[in-house]
């Protein structure tokens, strides 16, 4: 037998070469693009979205890949602006924002139709708000809307005190802390006139809008208590003045009806908020703000995103949707701009795996794939291509530090740990990424100033870590060694994902080369690491990735502002929330944002966090789609889209992003 | 003679996607051709067949060629010898040899010649990325990486190398602990029998059916342990845990064969203790089909692991095993296809010879088992 | 017979129960819960998840309720990742995009794997035999996860001849790679099994007897070689075709196929507890089902065969 065993592997070692040579050769070709870019032959956008989408109601999930098809299927009072995502007319055709933006009047387009041909009225936004933050309907997104007043307490399930007898409310600043108490937003206070609160605007004058509920709106807040008995006598335990208030009082819950949301005729919306919020506008462009079909959610009930009882109100309407297959949308001719819809329809492809939407791109089964669909190592390759896409993005990395732990306790070990980190090298290397060195994304937010300051200095580091009681020594050969440091008291966790071990692990690298502490590294499967990160079960560090929520620096700031454990690192002071709490009452622009910038600068100092880059947008897009701009959010209004099949006319580059 | 039923081979396919199950029934028992009794089927015994009885029962058939019966020596020694005959076998276990070799040697002669550890990340931003084989960052020629580096800029052929000590370390502890389990958990199961031997394969049924990424996600939550050997460890228990219980129906069934005949009869005339008979009587004489089942467990649970880490549950960088490479090698396949060719060729040498191996030892070990 | 089959039955239910209770138990072992995400929620928002899928009922009810609906209706319940997706409907559609791509690569095992199998018996220790042996040791030894991913290379990335990925229903050129991908492994089995199989009937009385009869070689291998050699190869066709009708997750995951066993892997990921238990008490039942049909088409078969 063995007479063929030499032939046979002659012949497996010749097949073996013969394919790493059309493999290899496969890799190397110099083309402008990125594989095929012959346009599909409907007029139908092929898109990869990211995950399965979880729901196509738009309050249930809180994820991109659903955003993108929202934006398809439903539009909101405003939409994003396909380059800059700032706030521009959708079913709303212009606003009205008081003096002190605590409150919002939005006037509605006549013309807006649900897919059905119903008229689309301020009531369905009423009601779209009310379901949104009812707490039966349990939205993780509902947090976005807790600037709209007693919106926090509805979803909740908090409850008012009344006193039976009088029919009066307590009111909160009656039993608030003496030292927070500040000035009450516009939209609290009692105004005897409009002008007074409203910029007169020549092209709106302001409607005849002192309603009851305006004035009830108007009134100072009154007090809220947790709904559970539980959480309400623990708060009354601790403060005996309230209880000795509320004893003998009735108590009733917060209703639907008491959201500072407000028909006041058929067309015209108001929105009261508890705190001045400019960025809200923007805000109100979120998938939870979008309007819902009031009668087929009656009627349908859980069901009524069926395909066959989906009302929508957007430029596509639904067409099928084969769960972990494809969504189609097509043209809806009752959306009020359909004239000005160019695609006939969209195919949303839920694919994560990044090497088969790339391979599905390269091949031209797909005419645009998601933010971050580039994988990292591919970067080299990919960016020369005149179909790359890049541009700032409003995301950012970090390192948590659990400081509740020692050695992680000291200051001092937290900074040294930042300080021997050389974020430019990092970020050279990863090749799309801004070092950063504050808390907030570079380059996005107008106007910010930034934290510029790069802390990168190994000398220092060792000699804080020394301070710290962990002498660094160097060796014989020139590297560094920290002999006493409890190495079994650090780890660095991440979820796995190829871009975060390539980022650990060039952490790891730079910590041992640096201070001679190699660092462990753990990674978990992602259900696992959120767990162990909220409930701050790991020692030492943790990644962070954080992308805005709407366009303002709070977004990101605001991660720190809470006492439960939210951001990952236990790090908590009042102080810090008393500087953001007062820079949002700051109405001048610039004012609010240098305040803003203090907060930042004060976290980064206390070093609860490491901050690593700015992230970039990259993704690829076939040079016939025109009209979708690497934009800070990842998020494209559909309506603005095309295919162009003249070659003269596609982009050859990233397209300009000035307006 | 024993029915075959499957009761629910629910978990084969989440545990190994790559072993397809086995034939039914199984034909490790069929008598010699022309002495075939009427087979019976007994509805209280039921047995799920797995993936890896299909590749005992089945064999190659060639060793069986110049397998001529040496007389008067050992069966063991009478195996050995068999086996050398087999020139595949042969083989396979010099390439196993070689690759072990290379594994435990090559990432320290790597870093004698060239001074790069198989964790070594340059310093460089330029070279912090993936370069094809026998190319230096200029574009020419250069010895340094014959495979390549990876997308850090590692030495792909160091980091072969000590896949190889992860992966094949994961073969074999997983498949000692499956032996330790199985024998004495198959073995007194199948030697006291009745009920209790109903009620402990009835566990092994509900174990099987059990979601097998589910069980792994739960062990590895709740011993956290903080190296990556810690993890390591895990990593062994958890594959071990599962790979067990087909070892045990393999020996079940041979106890049940065994028990009835006249040495352990003899043995328990004489008063022996029921565990000494069952571990120096009947576990002896069922040795064979065992060893050739672990030999064959190797490359399974390989496998395994090699899944684990293709979802992303598998062993903690920046160590690596051939399967965590081959699952950064698919993410990168479009343009850096070395990542996978490499790690990918090198694991398929290696589970090709075991299975060769494999083969053999099964003709050397259990000449019954020949067809002819 | 009919005994045999209630016995099995008994015997079989009880298992499937304690598997879904085990399995239960585990999804509650695992950290994390299908709303876990990036950001911790606020307190007030997971309550209300909690209340609204009565996670915060005491466990014990959860466990009835959960149970009774499996039992009593057949009905899982509804997906909690994918809100308001019955678990029902998600099998239902997933399984035939399974199945699918399941049957064809036996299919095509089947065909490649007899042939090159009867070619390497008939021509015993020629070039043949040691060519398509060492090739289907070959296919036995190459995981699917590394052979697949080199398909897309050379046939999508490199040729642009087929898609490299995603199901397109059938027929399409979709199907093409996954099914070559999943079935070469059958095609080793198989052609190892055929070969083992022929090579002992060949040697066997009755074809020698046939041959002196002075039958055709052709009728003699058609006719009585093939069918008593492919014995092995119909036991083998049913747990593989329950394995295969199931889903394979790693082909499914490597073309993107919205298969029963990529649901499986995101339904674990996410925590999605009906929807886990409903793969899981479906793919028991799919192959308890299979197993009871083999025994009972083996009773058929083989006259020798009694329950």
């Amino acid at each position: 037998m063995f007479r063929y065993t030499k032939e046979f592997s002659l012949g497996l070692t010749l097949a073996t070469l013969a394919f790493v040579a059309v493999a290899c050769s496969a890799a190397a070709k110099n083309e402008p693009f990125f594989g095929k870019t012959t346009p599909p032959e409907g007029n139908v956008l092929r898109y990869v979205t990211g995950d399965e989408p979880e729901s196509i109601d738009p309050p249930v999930s809180s994820g991109q890949p659903e955003a993108r098809i929202y934006m398809a299927l439903y539009e909101g009072l405003v939409e994003y602006h396909p380059k800059t995502l700032e706030p521009i007319p959708a079913i709303a055709e212009r606003w009205d924002i008081n003096n002190d933006s605590s409150e919002f009047i939005f006037h509605l387009r006549q013309n807006a139709r649900w897919s059905n041909g119903d008229p689309i009225t301020a009531q369905d936004f009423v009601y779209t708000m009310r379901r949104a933050l009812s707490p039966e309907q349990a939205s993780r997104n509902a947090y976005l809307a807790y600037h709209i007043r007693y919106s926090e307490a509805y979803n909740s399930g908090a409850v008012f005190v009344k006193d039976p007898n009088t029919n009066e409310f307590l009111l909160e600043k009656d039993f608030a802390d003496p030292v927070q108490a500040v000035s009450e937003p516009l939209s609290q206070k009692t105004i005897n006139s409009p002008d007074e609160e409203y910029r007169a605007t020549a092209a709106a004058p302001q409607p005849n809008s002192d309603t009851a509920f305006h004035r009830f709106m108007h009134s100072p807040p009154r007090l809220t208590l947790p709904g559970s008995e539980k959480a309400r006598d623990k708060i009354l335990a601790a403060n005996p003045k309230l209880q000795a208030a509320v004893r003998g009082k009735e108590l009733v819950a917060v209703r639907g009806e008491d959201l500072g949301v407000e028909a006041i005729d058929d067309y015209t919306v108001r929105i009261s908020l508890s705190l001045p919020a400019p960025f809200f506008s923007g805000l109100l462009a979120h998938q939870l703000f979008r309007f819902v079909p009031r009668k087929a959610i009656e009627k349908h009930g859980a069901r009524w995103t069926d395909p066959a009882n989906i009302v929508t109100c957007g430029p596509f309407k639904l067409k099928h949707w084969k769960p972990y297959h494809e969504l189609a949308v097509e043209r809806d001719p009752m959306y009020w701009d359909a004239a000005s819809v160019r695609l006939d329809g969209i195919h949303f492809y839920p694919l994560l795996d990044l090497a088969t939407i790339m391979n599905l791109y390269k091949v031209g089964d797909v005419d645009a794939t998601l933010n971050h669909s580039v994988p990292n190592a591919w970067l080299d390759v990919v960016t020369p291509k005149k179909d790359y896409m890049d541009g700032a993005e409003a995301a950012i990395s970090y390192i948590n530090i659990n400081v509740t732990k020692p050695p992680m306790n000291n200051i001092r070990v937290r900074r040294a740990f930042a300080m021997a980190i050389d974020k430019v090298t990092y970020s050279k290397a990863r090749r799309v990424t801004k070092p950063l060195f504050g808390f907030t994304p570079e380059g996005i937010f107008n106007g910010y100033p930034q934290l510029k300051v790069d802390a990168f200095n190994p000398e220092q580091a060792r000699k804080l870590l020394g301070e710290a009681g962990f002498p660094v020594t160097k060796k014989g050969d020139g590297s560094y060694e920290c002999r006493n440091f409890p190495l079994d008291k650090v780890e660095f966790i991440f979820n796995t994902s190829s871009n975060n071990k390539i980022l650990a692990e060039f952490m790891q690298a730079q910590w041992t080369q640096n201070l001679g502490i190699t660092v462990p590294l753990r990674s978990m499967e992602f259900k696992t690491f959120m767990v162990v990160r909220s409930q701050l079960e790991y020692q030492g560090f943790s990644i962070g990735i954080w992308g805005a929520d709407y366009m303002d620096p709070y977004t990101f700031l605001s991660l720190f502002s809470t006492a439960d454990g939210v951001n990952g690192s236990g790090w908590f002071e009042p102080k810090y929330v008393d500087m953001l709490d007062q820079a949002n009452r700051t109405l001048d622009k610039a004012k609010r944002f240098e305040l803003l910038a203090q907060a930042e600068k004060y976290l980064v100092e206390a070093q609860p966090v490491i901050p690593l880059v700015t992230y970039s947008v990259n993704f690829m897009k076939k040079p016939y789609v025109k009209g979708m701009y690497p934009n800070a959010g990842s998020l494209y209004p559909w309506k603005f889209v095309y295919i162009e099949r003249d070659p003269e006319k596609w982009d050859y580059g990233i397209p300009s992003m000035a307006e | 003679m024993r029915i075959w039923i499957l009761v629910s081979d629910t978990s084969s396919n989440m545990k190994n996607d790559h072993s397809p199950p086995a034939p039914h029934p199984s034909r490790g028992e069929t008598p010699l051709p022309g002495t075939v009794p009427p087979l019976e089927r007994n509805p209280d015994a039921d047995v799920i067949h797995t993936p890896l009885e299909a590749a005992i029962g089945e064999g190659d058939l060639r060793a069986a060629e110049d397998g001529a019966v040496v007389k008067g020596s050992s069966l063991w020694q009478d195996a050995w010898r068999r086996l050398l005959k087999n020139k595949l076998a042969v083989i396979g276990m010099i390439v196993v040899g070689v690759i072990i070799l290379a594994s435990l040697l090559g990432p320290f002669a790597i870093r004698k010649a060239t001074g790069v550890t198989p964790e070594y990340i340059p310093g460089d931003a330029a070279l912090l990325k993936s370069f094809p084989p026998f190319t230096s960052p200029d574009g020419s020629f250069s010895w340094k990486h014959p495979m390549g580096t990876d997308t850090q800029g590692r030495d792909l052929l160091a980091r072969v190398l000590q896949g190889g000590q992860i992966s094949l370390m994961v073969g074999i502890i997983s498949t000692l602990v499956s032996l330790l389990i199985g024998v004495s958990y198959g073995a007194v199961a199948g030697y006291i029998g009745g009920r209790v031997d109903d009620w402990m394969m009835r566990l092994v049924d509900v174990l099987y059916s059990l979601p097998y990424i589910i069980i792994v996600i739960v062990l590895l939550a709740m011993f956290r342990s903080q190296t990556p050997r810690g993890q390591l460890i895990l990593l062994f228990i958890a594959l071990g845990s599962v790979s067990w219980l087909t070892m045990a129906r393999i020996v079940r069934g041979q106890v049940l064969s065994l028990k009835n005949q006249e040495f352990v009869l003899a043995a328990r005339a004489t008063g022996v203790s029921t565990p000494r008979i069952i571990f120096r009587h009947i576990v002896p004489n069922a040795l064979g089909p065992v060893i050739v089942y672990a030999t064959l467990t190797i490359p399974t649970v390989m496998l395994s692991e090699a899944f684990l880490s293709f979802l992303g549950i598998g062993v903690q960088p920046p160590l690596a095993s051939w399967g965590s490479l081959a699952t950064e090698g698919i993410a990168n396949i479009g343009i850096f296809p070395w990542q996978l060719i490499f790690p990918g060729i090198t694991m398929a040498l290696t589970l090709f010879s075991l299975n060769f191996l494999g083969d053999g030892l099964r003709d050397a070990l259990d000449p019954q088992m020949r067809k002819f | 017979m009919l005994r045999f089959i209630i016995r099995r039955l008994l015997v079989t239910i009880p298992t499937i129960l304690v598997v879904i209770t085990i399995t239960w138990g585990l999804i509650r072992l695992a950290p994390g819960n299908f709303y876990t995400g990036e950001k911790r929620l606020p307190p007030a928002i997971e309550k209300n998840i909690r209340e609204k899928y009565g996670l915060d009922k005491p466990w014990h009810e959860q466990y009835g309720r959960t149970m009774w609906g499996m039992v009593r209706h057949l009905d899982f319940g509804t997906s909690l990742k994918y809100e308001g997706q019955s678990v029902n409907a998600i099998i239902a559609r997933s399984l035939p995009v399974s199945a699918t791509v399941g049957i064809l690569a036996y299919l095509l095992a089947l065909l490649v794997g007899i042939t090159f199998g009867s070619i390497a018996a008939l021509k015993q220790n020629s070039r043949w035999d040691y060519g398509s042996m060492a090739l289907a040791m070959l296919g036995i030894s190459v995981p699917n996860f590394v052979l697949g991913p080199i398909l897309v290379l050379l046939f999508s990335l490199s040729l642009y001849w087929l898609p490299p990925s995603r199901w397109n229903g059938f027929p399409s050129k979709n199907l093409i790679l996954p099914v070559l991908t999943l079935s070469a492994i059958y095609m080793a089995y198989i052609a190892r099994l055929t070969r083992a199989g022929m090579l002992e009937v060949l040697r066997s009385d009755y074809i020698r007897t046939a041959r002196s009869k002075g039958l055709s070689e052709r009728h003699v291998v058609v006719r009585h070689a093939l069918r008593g050699g492919l014995m092995p190869v119909v036991s083998f066709t049913g747990p593989a075709l329950a394995f295969l009708l199931t889903g394979t997750v790693v082909v499914e995951r490597l073309f993107a196929l919205p298969g029963l066993g990529n649901y499986f892997i995101q339904a674990s990921l996410n925590r999605d507890e009906p929807l886990i238990l409903g793969i899981v008490a479906f793919i028991a039942i799919m192959l308890l089902t299979m197993n009871l049909l083999v025994d009972i088409a083996y009773a058929y078969l083989d006259p020798r065969i009694r329950y």
